[in-house]
C-alpha cells in the first residue's frame, strides 16, 4: 500500500513537474519579439448624429482600452465626428455606455479628442498617416512615429464595399488607405500596424494593403451588414456594434502587462457572436499571430534600461583641469523667460504715416483739381 | 415660320443647325477642354531624378587629424605610425577602408587642446625599479598623455602603442559604431530621433499633496555647460515643474522599504493621471523626479536590485526615484531638495541625456575615454553620417513614390527644398573634405531637414481615389443637357441630308 502510496506520490510530482515544464516551454514559443519601442493608436469614428451613438461608442471603447493599457493620451489620436454624450437627446448626460446595464462609462473623466466634429475628414485622415501638415501643426495632434512603432489602427462607421463614409460628405477608398500606408512605409513611419475596421462590408477595406507588416481584422465580407450589440431602450439608439463590443469584452479582461496574444482575441470573433463573418488577414505580417502579445498594440511596454549610469559628466562639464569651478556661462535659455520690450513708438510712428505716398499739400491740390473736373462734368451733363 | 424663311432666306434650319455645331465644338475644344484640363491635372514639378539617383554615401569620407606632440624624434616616425595604424585599422575594421581614417600630424605651434586631438609623448627617465607606460586621455580637453619607457623606444614598439591609444581609446566608440552604420546595422532603440531643438522638462512628481521645493535654479547653471557643448548639434530649452498629487498605479511591496519591481517598471510612469503633456512643435526630453510620500514615514521607496534608483525610458526620458533623509523631522510641513542632494540626481539625468542623445558613456570597467570633447566630437562625425544617408534615403524615397504613385502631385516648392537638400549634401561633402566637423553636421542637419520638408510638404497629399461611376456622376448633369441637344441636333441634320438625297 505504501508503495503504491509513494509510487502514486512520484507520478503526481513527475506530472507536475512535466506539466510545469511544458508551461515555460509554451511560454517561450508564444511569445516574438516585435522589436517595436513605442506605441501608437489611431482611432477614428466617422458618423456623427445621434442615431450612430454606437459608432461613437465603439472608438470610445478602444480609447479607453489603450488608455487603461498605457498609451499616453499624447500618443493616442481620437477622431470623433460628433460628441453624443453632451448630446441633448442623451438621457444620461456626460457619458456614453457600451451596454444597457451601464457598467462602464466610456466617455470617462478625461478624454482628449484630436480631431472632433468637422475636422474628422478624408484629408486630414490620410494627412494625419503621411504627416503632412502645416508647420505649425500641434505635435499632440500628429502621428509621430518612425520605424520603432507600432500602430493600432481602428476605424468604424457605415462602410460599403471597398470604401468608407466619412460624414455623409465623403468617403475614403481602400485604395486610399493601402496607399497612405505605402507611403508610411516607405518614410519608415511603422514598424507594425494593426488594422482594425468594423463597418459593413469591412473585409473589402484592407483588400488592397500591399505594405509589409500590416495585420488587419474585419467585421464583416463583402454584402454582409455588421450588426449593433443591442439597444438601451432609456436611450433610444442601439448602444454599441457586436464586433467591437466583443472585443471590448475580451480586452477588459487583459492587464497592461499581459502576455496574452493576439489570436486569443481572434477566437472570440465567432459567427455566433458578431453574426457576420469576420475577416482575418495575415500574409502581409510576418510574424505567426499566435506569437504575436497582444500588448505589442495595446500596451506599453518597454524594455527600460535601469542602472547604466556614468557619473561625473557634470563635474568634468563644469569644472577645469586643476578642479576650479568654470564661471558660469550666461545661457540662451534663461533669456527665452524674459519678455522683450514692444516698440510702441512704432506703432504711434505707423498711425501717422498716409497710406498713399503724398505729401499733404499734393493731396489737398489733388482733392481740389477733382472737385473743379466733377463740378464741370455736373454742369455739362446739365 | 414660313414669313422668317422669305424675309431671312440666307438663315435656312441647316445653316443653324451648322452653326450651333460649330459654336458648340469650338466651346468645347477652346474652352471647356482646356478649362477641364487645367482644373484637373495634377501639377507635377520635375524632380532632379537623375541627380538624385547618383547620390551615393561612397562620396563621404572622413579624415581625422591627430596631432602628435613629438620632441625630437624623427619625421619618419609619424610615417612608419601612420601605415602601421592603416593596416592595424583596416584589417580589423575592412568596412573601414577608404571611408574613416586618422591622419598623423605633427604638431603647430599654438594649437588649442580643446579644439584639436593633441597627444604629448613624454620619455620616462631610466630608474632602478620598474616603470610603465600610462596613457592619460584628459577628461577636460582633446589632450592624451603618453608616458613612455626607454624600453619600448629601444624595442620599437611605439607606433604599436600609439595604435592601440588610438584605437582602442580615443576612437574605440567611434570606430565599432561606424562599422555598423556601414553594414547597416543600426540597433539604437533608446537614441531620440534627431531634431535640431529639443525641450528638456526636469518634472518633480509628488505623492500626496505636501509643499515641496527644489533648488532647481542653481543646478540649471550646471546643466548650461554640457548643453553649451552640443551647441552646434542641437538646441535645447529647459523647464521645470513641480506637480502634486501624482498617485502610482503600480504595486508595491510594503515592508520596512518599499520596493518596486523591475517587470513594473515600463508601468511606473502613470499616464493616465500625470500631466506630462507639452504641446510644443519641438521633441520634448524628460526627466521625472519622484518624490514619494513613504518618506515622510521614514520609509524609502526603491527599485528592485537598483543601485542609483533610477531607469530610463528609451526615447522618453529618465526617472529618478528620490527618498529625502532627514537627520531630524522637522514639523513644519515643507521639504526642500538643496543643491547638494540634487546634484548626485541630475549627474544621473546627464548621463541618461547622453544616452538619449546617442552619445557613449564610458564606465569604469570600459577604457572608452571619458573626455567630453572628444565624445562629442565621435557624435557629431556619426550623426553627420547618419543625417546624411537619410537624408539620400528620403530623396530617393520621394523620388519612387512619385514614379508609384500617379495621381500624387508634385509642388514646385518640393522641387526647390530637394535642390537646397541636394545642395546642402554637397556643401557637406566640402567641409568634410575640409575636416571642418562640426560645419559638416550643421550642412547634413539642414539637408535632412530639408529633405524631410521635400517629402512632407502639406500640399503632396494623395488625390482621393475616385472611383469612374463617381465621376460620371459628377460630369453628367453638366454633359447631359448639351449632349442631348447636340445629338439631337446632329440627326436631325442628318435625317434632312438623306431625304434631300433621296429626293
Amino acid at each position: 500500500m505504501k508503495i503504491i502510496n509513494s509510487l502514486l506520490a512520484w507520478s503526481i510530482l513527475l506530472l507536475t513537474v512535466l506539466s510545469q515544464v511544458v508551461d515555460t516551454e509554451d511560454a517561450e514559443r508564444i511569445i516574438s519579439e516585435s522589436g517595436h519601442t513605442n506605441n501608437w493608436a489611431v482611432l477614428v469614428s466617422t458618423s456623427r448624429f445621434w442615431f450612430n451613438y454606437r459608432h461613437i461608442a465603439n472608438v470610445l471603447s478602444l480609447y479607453r482600452t489603450v488608455k487603461r493599457m498605457g498609451i499616453p493620451d499624447s500618443q493616442i489620436i481620437l477622431m470623433l465626428p460628433d460628441d453624443i454624450a453632451c448630446n441633448p437627446r442623451n438621457a444620461a448626460p456626460g457619458t456614453v455606455f457600451n451596454n444597457m446595464n451601464q457598467a462602464i462609462d466610456l466617455y470617462g473623466d478625461s478624454i482628449e479628442v484630436d480631431y472632433r466634429g468637422y475636422e474628422v475628414t478624408v484629408e486630414n485622415f490620410i494627412r494625419l498617416l503621411t504627416d503632412r501638415w502645416d508647420e505649425d501643426h500641434p505635435r499632440s495632434k500628429r502621428l509621430l512615429t518612425d520605424e520603432n512603432s507600432n500602430i493600432f489602427i481602428y476605424m468604424t462607421g457605415h462602410g460599403g464595399n471597398e470604401f468608407l463614409k466619412f460624414q455623409d460628405a465623403e468617403e475614403i477608398g481602400s485604395y486610399d488607405i493601402a496607399d497612405a500606408f505605402a507611403q508610411m512605409h516607405e518614410m519608415k513611419r511603422y514598424n507594425e500596424i494593426f488594422f482594425m475596421i468594423d463597418t459593413c462590408q469591412a473585409n473589402t477595406m484592407y483588400q488592397r494593403f500591399y505594405s509589409p507588416n500590416i495585420l488587419a481584422v474585419g467585421s464583416s465580407e463583402l454584402d454582409q451588414s455588421s450588426y449593433s450589440h443591442h439597444s438601451d431602450l432609456e436611450i433610444g439608439v442601439a448602444v454599441i456594434d457586436r464586433f467591437t463590443y466583443y472585443t471590448l469584452d475580451f480586452l477588459e479582461n487583459v492587464e497592461p502587462n499581459s502576455t496574452t496574444t493576439i489570436d486569443k482575441l481572434f477566437e472570440v470573433y465567432t459567427f455566433d457572436n458578431i453574426h457576420s463573418t469576420p475577416g482575418f488577414r495575415t500574409d502581409l505580417f510576418q510574424r505567426d499571430i499566435s506569437t504575436v502579445k497582444l500588448t505589442d498594440f495595446f500596451g506599453n511596454i518597454q524594455n527600460l534600461i535601469v542602472d547604466e549610469i556614468e557619473d561625473d559628466i557634470l563635474y568634468v562639464a563644469n569644472h577645469d583641469e586643476s578642479g576650479r569651478l568654470l564661471e558660469q556661462v550666461e545661457n540662451k535659455t534663461n533669456n527665452v523667460a524674459k519678455v522683450s520690450k514692444i516698440d510702441f513708438e512704432s506703432y504711434t510712428k505707423e498711425n501717422q504715416v498716409n497710406l498713399v505716398k503724398l505729401s499733404p499739400e499734393q493731396t489737398k491740390l489733388i482733392g481740389f483739381i477733382s472737385f473743379i473736373a466733377i463740378t464741370g462734368l455736373w454742369i455739362v451733363a446739365k | 415660320m414660313t414669313e422668317s424663311k422669305t424675309t431671312l432666306p440666307r438663315w435656312s434650319v441647316e445653316r443653324i443647325r451648322i452653326i450651333i455645331l460649330a459654336f458648340a465644338v469650338t466651346l468645347v475644344a477652346g474652352f471647356g477642354y482646356p478649362w477641364y484640363l487645367a482644373t484637373t491635372t495634377i501639377h507635377r514639378a520635375t524632380l532632379p531624378v537623375g541627380e538624385i539617383n547618383d547620390l551615393t554615401t561612397d562620396v563621404v569620407k572622413f579624415n581625422i587629424p591627430v596631432y602628435l606632440n613629438l620632441s625630437n624624434a624623427s619625421e619618419d616616425f609619424i610615417h612608419k605610425s601612420q601605415t602601421a595604424l592603416n593596416t592595424k585599422l583596416y584589417s580589423e575594421y575592412p568596412g573601414l577602408k577608404d571611408f574613416w581614417s586618422i591622419e598623423l600630424r605633427r604638431v603647430i605651434d599654438h594649437m588649442d587642446e580643446s579644439q584639436d586631438y593633441i597627444i604629448n609623448f613624454n620619455i620616462l627617465p631610466d630608474k632602478e625599479e620598474e616603470t610603465f607606460e600610462t596613457v592619460f586621455v584628459s577628461p577636460f580637453s582633446k589632450r592624451t598623455d603618453i608616458e613612455l619607457t626607454n624600453k619600448v623606444i629601444l624595442s620599437n614598439r611605439v607606433e604599436e602603442f600609439l595604435c592601440d591609444t588610438l584605437m582602442n581609446r580615443l576612437f574605440k566608440f567611434e570606430i565599432s559604431k561606424f562599422n555598423d552604420l556601414k553594414k547597416g546595422l543600426n540597433t539604437d532603440h533608446i537614441v531620440f530621433p534627431y531634431s535640431s531643438h529639443y525641450n528638456l522638462v526636469f518634472s518633480l512628481f509628488v505623492e500626496d499633496g505636501t509643499p515641496v521645493s527644489w533648488q532647481s535654479e542653481d543646478i540649471i547653471g550646471l546643466m548650461n555647460p554640457l548643453l553649451q557643448q552640443l551647441n552646434h548639434f542641437s538646441n535645447f530649452t529647459i523647464s521645470t515643474q513641480i506637480q502634486y498629487y501624482s498617485n502610482l498605479n503600480i504595486p508595491v511591496e510594503e515592508g520596512e522599504n518599499l520596493v518596486v519591481k523591475q517587470s513594473d517598471l515600463s508601468t511606473f510612469i502613470n499616464y493616465g493621471d500625470w500631466n506630462l503633456n507639452n504641446n510644443d512643435i519641438n521633441p520634448t526630453i524628460n526627466f521625472i523626479l519622484y518624490f514619494p510620500k513613504a518618506t515622510y514615514a521614514s520609509k524609502s521607496m526603491i527599485i528592485e536590485n537598483s543601485k542609483t534608483n533610477s531607469f530610463l525610458i528609451p526615447q522618453w526620458g529618465g526617472v529618478h526615484i528620490f527618498n529625502k533623509k532627514f537627520d531630524v523631522y522637522d514639523d513644519n510641513d515643507h521639504f526642500v531638495i538643496v543643491k547638494d542632494e540634487l546634484i548626485p540626481i541630475f549627474e544621473t539625468f546627464s548621463s541618461q541625456l547622453f544616452q538619449l542623445l546617442g552619445l557613449p558613456l564610458s564606465d569604469e570597467s570600459d577604457i572608452t575615454s571619458k573626455s567630453l570633447l572628444m565624445r562629442i566630437d565621435s557624435l557629431t562625425r556619426l550623426s553627420t553620417y547618419k543625417h546624411y544617408t537619410q537624408s539620400i534615403q528620403i530623396l530617393k524615397s520621394l523620388v519612387k513614390l512619385t514614379n508609384e504613385l500617379n495621381e500624387i502631385s508634385i509642388p514646385e516648392i518640393t522641387k526647390s527644398f530637394t535642390l537646397d537638400a541636394l545642395n546642402n549634401l554637397k556643401r557637406c561633402k566640402d567641409s568634410l573634405t575640409l575636416q571642418q566637423f562640426n560645419d559638416a553636421i550643421i550642412q547634413s542637419s539642414q539637408s535632412l531637414k530639408n529633405s524631410n520638408n521635400a517629402f512632407f510638404e502639406k500640399e503632396i497629399v494623395q488625390q482621393v481615389y475616385f472611383p469612374s461611376e463617381h465621376k460620371l456622376a459628377v460630369f453628367l448633369p453638366l454633359i447631359g443637357p448639351i449632349c442631348s441637344m447636340l445629338t439631337m441636333n446632329s440627326i436631325r441634320q442628318i435625317k434632312d441630308w438623306r431625304s434631300k438625297k433621296s429626293t
